[in-house]
């Protein structure tokens, strides 16, 4: 039981939910997550009290990450993709809806690294543009063209198959 | 219209008038109003990919290590605190480019930040009983110089049940205020506090390694004192909302403009918090209306009794070297 007991719980969800968008096979996800909140164990004392918690766990797993990325010199793609998006669809969404999401988890794949993080942090995980690039340590300017580039690449390649998609959860 | 308008709009970033400009953009461009169809599906379609995680149940490993960090963290937002007081003594300049909790004041992180250091006193360094025995803690952690927030904690122990509880008394307000004003350098004033039931008994300025602060007594019908501690550090712009309990004697101290304060008294959180929220306020919104033209210099006739000229007078008229030993119940 302490201070930060509930929004270490809040962040640590998220932080997991970018982990397994990022490296998709959920054990290595949650290692990954591991590994962060170790890190920020251990540099505890580089957390300024007051400022951005969420920011700076997220900047500890952006940093753990690309540092694994490049030491694999590639990313991990070991999930088969259908199924993940089948484990995600566990009501029958329809035929449609699976063959978009399966869609979009290749497009999201194909998608340059820089600008998949900037996409997933933006658009998942919903951080402010001046968030996203204190995470990255970008300036705010690049965030903005990697999320243009992410989202037109993404509609250009969806917009191949079924029209601009079918999904429709959200207003 | 630029891109990142557009972006800002699906994302929800944008401000409410701009919002409604590229409202109006999209009502004319159907192409702009695709790609936002297009963006609003990418959300919707990772959170309906990724959102499930957050549903699982958590990781045994990740709560273990949450749980340490969490109190990590508590502890080592308490150190924070009194290194920076510390620092802001010793080494006002360094000070500067460091961050502090908070850069504005208001009275919602007041209180948050209360209610943070209030629960980190139990897994905090506080906890620990370091704070009931300062002389044990190590050179690090213990600030070689007295926190502002702890000389007036040892200040309010000391003249709130001496003989010589003020040196000028509070019938007078505005000469006590400026007589202070001129001590310190600075306008300060005695905030009414008779909503909150504490009379103004008078003041008294006490040398510190800052320079002399203000002291001001209340009291109220109950003989239960309150001091404020009025000072002026070097450091500007600076603020830092903190509570210090020690047993029953809490001290609540904050930083505005130039000035800092302490508010000292034998309560619990819940009146210590509605005490300290209407000594915010008043000092916001200034002296009472009688006093709106508080004049710092004072009127030299006006000045009371002990001798004036004299720059770093030993507090009361007696005992002065008690001050640096607290009397803590």
């Amino acid at each position: 039981m302490n201070t930060f007991g509930i929004e270490l719980e809040v962040h640590i969800a998220s932080l997991r939910r970018y982990a397994r968008a990022l490296v998709r096979q959920p054990s290595d996800a949650d290692d990954l997550v591991q590994e962060t909140l170790a890190r920020a164990l251990s540099r505890a004392d580089k957390f300024v009290a007051g400022t951005n918690l969420r920011a700076w766990l997220f900047t500890i797993m952006h940093n753990l990450y690309v540092n694994q990325v490049r030491s694999r010199a590639s990313r991990p793609r070991e999930v088969p993709i259908d199924d993940v998006v089948e484990a995600r669809l566990g009501e029958p969404a329809g035929q449609e809806a699976w063959v978009e999401l399966g869609e979009m988890m290749r497009v999201l794949d194909a998608l340059p690294e820089e600008q998949r993080q900037v996409l997933l942090l933006v658009a998942l995980e919903g951080m402010k543009y001046e968030e996203a690039a204190k995470v990255l340590e970008v300036p705010v300017g690049t965030v903005m063209s990697r999320l243009s580039r992410a989202r037109e690449a993404v509609r250009v390649r969806m917009a191949g198959g079924v029209a601009p998609m079918a999904l429709r959860r959200v207003k | 219209m630029r891109d990142s308008d557009l972006h800002a709009y699906v994302d929800g970033q944008l401000e409410p008038s701009r919002r409604v400009e590229v409202e109006a953009w999209l009502a004319e461009d159907e192409e702009a109003t695709r790609r936002v169809e297009a963006y609003r599906s990418q959300n919707a379609a990772l959170h309906i990919l990724f959102d499930p995680v957050l549903r699982e149940p958590p990781c045994t490993s990740h709560s273990e290590l949450a749980e340490q960090l969490g109190a990590r963290l508590a502890s080592l937002r308490e150190r924070q605190y009194w290194w920076l007081r510390s620092e802001r003594w010793t080494r006002p300049a360094s000070l500067r480019e460091r961050p502090l909790w908070w850069t504005k004041p208001s009275w919602q992180r007041m209180a948050a930040s209360i209610a943070l250091v209030m629960a980190g006193l139990g897994a905090g360094w506080l906890g620990h009983g370091r704070m009931a025995a300062p002389v044990g803690v190590p050179a690090v952690e213990r600030p070689s110089v007295l926190s502002f927030a702890e000389e007036a904690a040892q200040a309010h122990t000391f003249y709130a049940h001496s003989r010589f509880e003020v040196e000028m008394g509070g019938d007078d307000q505005e000469a006590l205020n400026g007589w202070l004003s001129e001590r310190l350098g600075r306008t300060v004033f005695a905030p009414d506090l008779g909503t909150m039931g504490y009379r103004l008994k008078g003041g008294r300025s006490l040398p510190t390694d800052s320079g002399a602060v203000a002291q001001y007594m209340y009291e109220s019908s109950d003989a239960n004192r309150l001091t404020l501690f009025v000072g002026s550090p070097h450091v500007r712009q600076q603020t830092a909302f903190s509570v210090v309990q020690r047993g029953d004697l809490a001290s609540f101290y904050w930083a505005e403009g130039q000035l800092s304060y302490a508010l000292v008294g034998r309560f619990d959180r819940e009146r210590l918090m509605s005490i300290a929220q209407a000594v915010h306020q008043k000092l916001k919104s200034g002296p009472a209306p009688r006093q709106a033209k508080p004049e710092p210099q004072g009127n030299p006739d006006v000045r009371p009794s002990p001798n004036p000229s004299d720059p770093a007078p030993q507090p009361g008229p007696s005992k002065g070297g008690d001050q640096n030993r607290p009397k803590s119940s």
